[in-house]
């Protein structure tokens, strides 16, 4: 499994870590990490109704951040859980060391995906925490040995 | 007002009218202190609960760190509480001291029990100083019921409370309400549930600010936001959240005349006490701001604030502004979230007794939030002066005769429903004159010391029920896993923390109130 729900990062919340070759697959592991802390069957979801989504940041942490924040939407506003069906990130094309240039020209990162889910059943779906938020504590999405790291801590 | 359209839309979708907020400048926040040395090393320890670190210790801070704890609880507080309230000491404006109260620890930028003043002209707010589960706090309410009453009907009860109080993920709320009734709601907080029959006006006047905050402004608001809240209003969430049935042991009781004053005059009489929040939609209201904030607080105020969770706008801005009115809309959904609760169990209550609520003495003893900012006015070195007073994971104690007490309370003092763990037991405490100092404000709770995943890897939620049970506690929870996470053994001694706060002079203890049964997302 290439995420870890880690056992003592803070003393208050949750949190894991990810790991992948890609961006993409680093997103897809952490939202898939939020699904299983939310609901501990995520297999068990049926693909009833679909959800597309645009995403766009100039900080790859923050879209991370704004990325999942859709499932929390989802979850909070139609009591549904979503199974990512596909994500596709564009990065930034131009960069520049000039701070202006890089807010004025440089542009964001764009992320576009697809999720597919169903209302929470508590008869199907085993409920874990109610997440209520990502947090910036400890926010961090990089490069890492050739692949992708993120770590991420939730507040319950 | 400056509407959060003004901000970058950059996140769309199928949904019409979905705004949300981008962070100009990603490179901002390089984290916190980076100085090696312990800042416990610079506390002197001032008096039998109260520890201080000079303004010296780090540079940058404007006035000292106050920490109020015994000797054990600050031996085990974690070092970084006293890094985080010493970056808190740093923020512009901040007044007299930068707090923690006995139960502090690590929280997102604020240490949790942190509590800090700022002057509202040159001081700034920060959703970091409030927390983001604005105006999660606590009820109490009493019955005229006893132990011997209730215990034969207790299983029937918490069933049913379980049953019918939405809890954990998926739940959606006890009232069906529009989008637009919603914004309706969040302006008018508790207020707006009793007028349509939620709850008594007794209830309101039991309330901090009379369950709503006037500045509220359902403009300041994301659609986002309201998407997330419009149909949680009176759902329980998870984590920490909790409906509980519990009772007033004679030998727990500590002030027999104040707890008498506020409803609680006879042995083994039952009570319940309730402890959640503003739910998703806090957290999004708070969410939307931090991120609007970071993207001025240097480019545009020159804040210099280096780390992202203290994210912050003068109080005196646009932004400010706009956040302390979105804030206040949040904290009057918590009180609505309370009061729908409230009136739900009056019904559970009633239906299983058959008998009236009024009859069976459901009066509400106080509600009372623990994560808040508010414009208070304090005596700072002698001078009467207005603060907007960040409380997170703290608790408003206000002494007999000062303003926002029931009227019935006027001459006793502020009621404080401090919560333990579901196993421990919790506590009604009463201001004091002597919290004058740290603004009137004691503790909220007793603290993790464990974490939620370390907690459900050493307990199993089935066990634990089981040792619930064999103590007499009969719980009902939507997550397993969730109640070992919430074991009572992951939390700091509650009797402890009391105590802290009442050699400090923060509050004095009125009673402790042991658990029977519990509902629990």
């Amino acid at each position: 499994m290439p995420y870890r729900v880690l056992d003592d990062e803070t003393t208050y919340d949750l949190a894991f870590v990810a790991w992948a070759d890609t961006l993409q697959h680093l997103f897809r592991e952490c939202w898939d990490a939020t699904l299983s802390l939310t609901i501990e069957n995520p297999e068990a979801i049926e693909a009833v109704d679909e959800w597309s989504f645009d995403v766009e940041h100039d900080s790859v942490d923050l879209l991370l951040c704004e990325f999942l924040d859709e499932f929390l939407y989802l979850k909070d506003s139609d009591g549904a859980v979503y199974r990512l069906v596909r994500v596709s990130i564009e990065t930034p094309g131009i960069v520049s060391t000039v701070r202006s240039l890089v807010d004025e020209e440089r542009g964001a990162y764009r992320l576009s995906a697809t999720a597919c889910g169903e209302p929470i059943d508590p008869e199907r779906h085993v409920i874990g925490a109610d997440i209520k938020g990502v947090t910036l504590y400890e926010l961090l999405v990089e490069e890492r040995d050739g692949g992708w790291f993120a770590r991420v801590v939730l507040d319950v | 007002m400056t509407g959060l359209g003004l901000a970058a839309a950059t996140r769309t979708n199928s949904r019409p009218g979905i705004q949300y907020i981008q962070c100009r400048d990603p490179n901002e926040g390089a984290g916190m202190s980076t100085t090696t040395s312990k800042l416990r090393d610079h506390c002197d320890h001032i008096d039998t609960a109260l520890w201080e670190i000079p303004a010296t210790a780090r540079h940058g801070m404007n006035v000292p760190v106050r920490v109020y704890a015994t000797r054990s609880l600050y031996r085990d507080m974690d070092d970084d509480v006293f890094e985080q309230a010493a970056n808190v000491a740093k923020l512009p404006g901040i007044v007299g001291y930068s707090f923690c109260m006995p139960d502090g620890h690590k929280g997102y930028g604020f240490p949790i029990g942190g509590v800090a003043a700022f002057d509202p002209a040159s001081g700034i707010i920060s959703p970091g100083g409030i927390g983001f589960d604005i105006n999660c706090g606590m009820r109490l309410i009493r019955t005229g019921m006893t132990l011997e009453e209730v215990r034969p009907k207790l299983e029937q009860l918490v069933d049913a409370l379980f049953e019918r109080v939405p809890a954990g993920a998926g739940g959606t709320g006890l009232l069906k309400i529009s989008r637009s009734q919603f914004a309706d709601l969040i302006e008018g907080g508790a207020r707006w549930c009793v007028s349509r029959g939620y709850g008594w006006e007794e209830d309101l006047r039991r309330t901090e600010e009379g369950g709503r905050m006037s500045g509220a402004d359902a403009g300041t608001v994301s659609s986002r936001a309201i998407d997330r809240g419009y149909n949680q209003v009176g759902t329980l969430g998870s984590g920490n959240h909790y409906l509980e049935i519990q009772v007033v042991r004679p030998e727990n009781i500590v002030d027999e005349a104040t707890a008498r004053s506020f409803g609680i005059d006879r042995p083994y009489q039952i009570v319940l006490m309730l402890h959640t929040g503003s739910r998703g939609f806090g957290h999004q209201v708070a969410g939307d701001y931090l991120q609007r904030f970071l993207a001025v607080m240097n480019s545009k105020y020159h804040l210099g604030i280096t780390d992202r969770e203290l994210a912050a706008a003068p109080f005196d801005s646009p932004e400010g502004r706009d956040y302390f009115a979105a804030m206040q809309c949040a904290v009057n959904m918590a009180f609505a979230n309370r009061q729908m609760i409230l009136h739900r169990i009056r019904e559970v209550f009633s239906d299983v007794f058959h008998r009236s609520p009024e009859e069976l003495g459901l009066h509400q003893v106080y509600d009372v939030t623990h994560n808040t900012a508010k414009i208070e006015r304090h005596r700072v070195e002698g001078r009467e002066m207005e603060l907007l007073v960040h409380r997170k994971g703290a608790t408003r104690s206000f002494a007999a005769g000062m303003p926002d007490i029931p009227p019935e309370y006027g001459d006793i003092g502020q009621p404080v429903i401090i919560g333990g763990s579901m196993e421990t037991g919790s506590y009604l405490l009463v201001g004091a004159e002597t919290g004058a100092p740290a603004f009137f404000t004691t503790a909220h709770g007793s603290g993790r010391t464990m974490g939620r995943r370390q907690a459900k890897r050493s307990y199993s939620g089935q066990e634990i029920r089981k040792q619930m049970e064999r103590a007499g506690i009969y719980v009902k929870a939507k997550s397993m896993s969730g109640l070992a996470e919430e074991a009572g053994a992951a939390y700091k001694n509650i009797d402890e923390v009391v105590e802290a706060a009442e050699v400090a002079g923060l509050s004095r203890r009125v009673v402790k109130l042991i658990p029977i049964g519990n509902v629990k997302g």
